[in-house]
């Protein structure tokens, strides 16, 4: 798992960027974002992350279960991240720069912003991405999103950011296994995968990982409505694009610019590793109409391209047409 | 700005980075070049025309009254081509697949 390191589980590990990490922990109200987080700071690696605490509420007690003497947690409390509070999260990247420079602060090549439960991680993203100041010092490395074993499925049905959080997500930890039958964390396990298959999944329980399964990835488009009619997710659907040839760039760069340009609400998550003419491979990474610097691969990856989106309410047969007709201009 | 020019300069764009970091500035004339004919095959079904002046970072989307418009980036291209256009550019638009599948096989 790779909630703390984010460069131990990636596949495409060893981006060439130099940059800080940033891994977004994210998930529904009282899915067990703190109890997983205080478990993996407590396993006492050499170099612990920086903490960035973001509660929908205005008192705060996580930040005393997160915090040491030496890296107290920095908290951005009454909003969300993503909407009402995102200046101050961009204001708390910033400090934990200058901190840095001035000797208050250990550095920390990475950093772990646990979102509050109400959270859109694609608003994040993008103030990571397009902040004129933080995009050169911090890199999106992970977004791993919680999914509470008891609560979690009646959350994504019921919940609009509750589902984004999970399309969103390159890590979903299943947790609070314990508290239900293995057979429901089963289910719950599949269906997550059916609508995330670009996503590892993890099963946890009091912040200890149970067991881990890889990313599912998909052959096809195909719906995620397997649970009945789940008006949420009946429009979600995966699309994986795939081409042997080294990829054109500028044909890519041009499609993908203006799809998300006309549907980017309805692209809900980019992700690819691509093997580009005269570049080598790239790794492509996008949440909803955000996508972030592409990053040049400098360790061992796949050959050909990979592209998964997944949308809500596109054609997916028309959307791969669309991809061949633009990598096919002369 | 560009401190000699004064040529309002866009954002970074996430397109961008590939070429820039490809190296040699031959590397990026093809890649300009490459870009400014894909466009103009993509925007041609919309009665529109892509112009490179060859400096700076800007090209020229006209219609075909003689309306036209400077723009810098991907972004802006897309939403000049919207404003000259009088049907929406779609990356799904079937007329649109249907020319790009016509120019492939001739």
């Amino acid at each position: 798992m790779s909630l703390l390191s984010p460069t131990e589980a990636v596949p495409h590990a060893g981006t060439a960027s130099g940059r800080r990490t940033v891994t977004l922990l994210s998930g529904f109200l009282g899915s067990g974002k703190t109890t997983l987080l205080r478990a993996r700071l407590s396993e006492g690696r050499t170099v612990a992350p920086a903490v960035i605490l973001n509660d929908f509420g205005a008192t705060l007690v996580d930040d005393v279960l997160l915090g040491t003497e030496e890296r107290p947690p920095v908290v951005v409390s009454g909003g969300c991240a993503c909407c009402t509070r995102r200046d101050e999260l961009a204001r708390a990247l910033a400090n934990l720069l200058d901190d840095e420079q001035q000797g208050r602060r250990p550095r920390s090549d990475s950093v772990v912003i646990e979102t509050s439960g109400l959270s859109d991680p694609g608003p994040i993203a993008f103030t990571i991405a397009q902040d004129p100041v933080l995009k050169h010092h911090y890199a999106l490395a992970r977004i791993c999103v919680t999914v509470d074993a008891v609560t979690g499925a009646e959350a994504l049905r019921r919940y609009e950011v509750a589902m984004r959080q999970l399309l969103a997500a390159d890590d979903v930890l299943v947790t609070k296994a314990d508290l239900v039958p293995p057979a429901e964390v089963e289910q719950l396990v599949r269906w997550v995968q059916r609508l995330n298959p670009s996503a590892s999944v993890a099963v946890t329980a009091n912040g200890t990982v149970l067991h881990e399964e890889p990313p599912a990835s998909s052959s096809a488009a195909r719906p995620v409505s397997e649970l009945g009619d789940e008006t949420h997710t009946s429009a979600v659907e995966t699309l994986e694009l795939s081409t042997d040839r080294p990829l054109d760039w500028q044909a890519l760069a041009v499609w993908l610019s203006l799809l998300l340009h006309r549907h980017g609400p309805d692209v809900l998550r980019v992700k690819g590793v691509l093997q580009v003419h005269g570049v080598g491979p790239v790794a492509v990474h996008g949440v909803q109409h955000v996508v972030h610097r592409p990053e040049h691969l400098t360790g061992p990856v796949p050959p050909g391209s990979r592209l998964v989106i997944i949308m809500r309410g596109l054609d997916p047969a028309l959307l791969e047409r669309s991809f061949r007709a633009f990598l096919g201009i002369d | 700005m560009c401190a000699i020019c004064y040529e309002l300069a866009p954002e970074d764009h996430w397109s961008d980075a590939v070429s820039a970091d490809a190296g040699a500035s031959g590397a990026t004339v093809r890649a300009r070049a490459r870009r400014a004919r894909i466009l103009t095959a993509v925007l041609a079904p919309y009665g529109l025309t892509v112009s490179d002046p060859g400096s700076g970072r800007h090209l020229t989307i006209a219609d075909r009254k003689g309306a036209a418009e400077v723009v810098a980036g991907l972004p802006a291209v897309w939403e000049a081509a919207n404003r000259l256009s009088p049907r929406p550019v779609d990356v799904l638009d079937p007329r649109l697949l249907d020319a790009l599948d016509d120019a492939e096989r001739r």
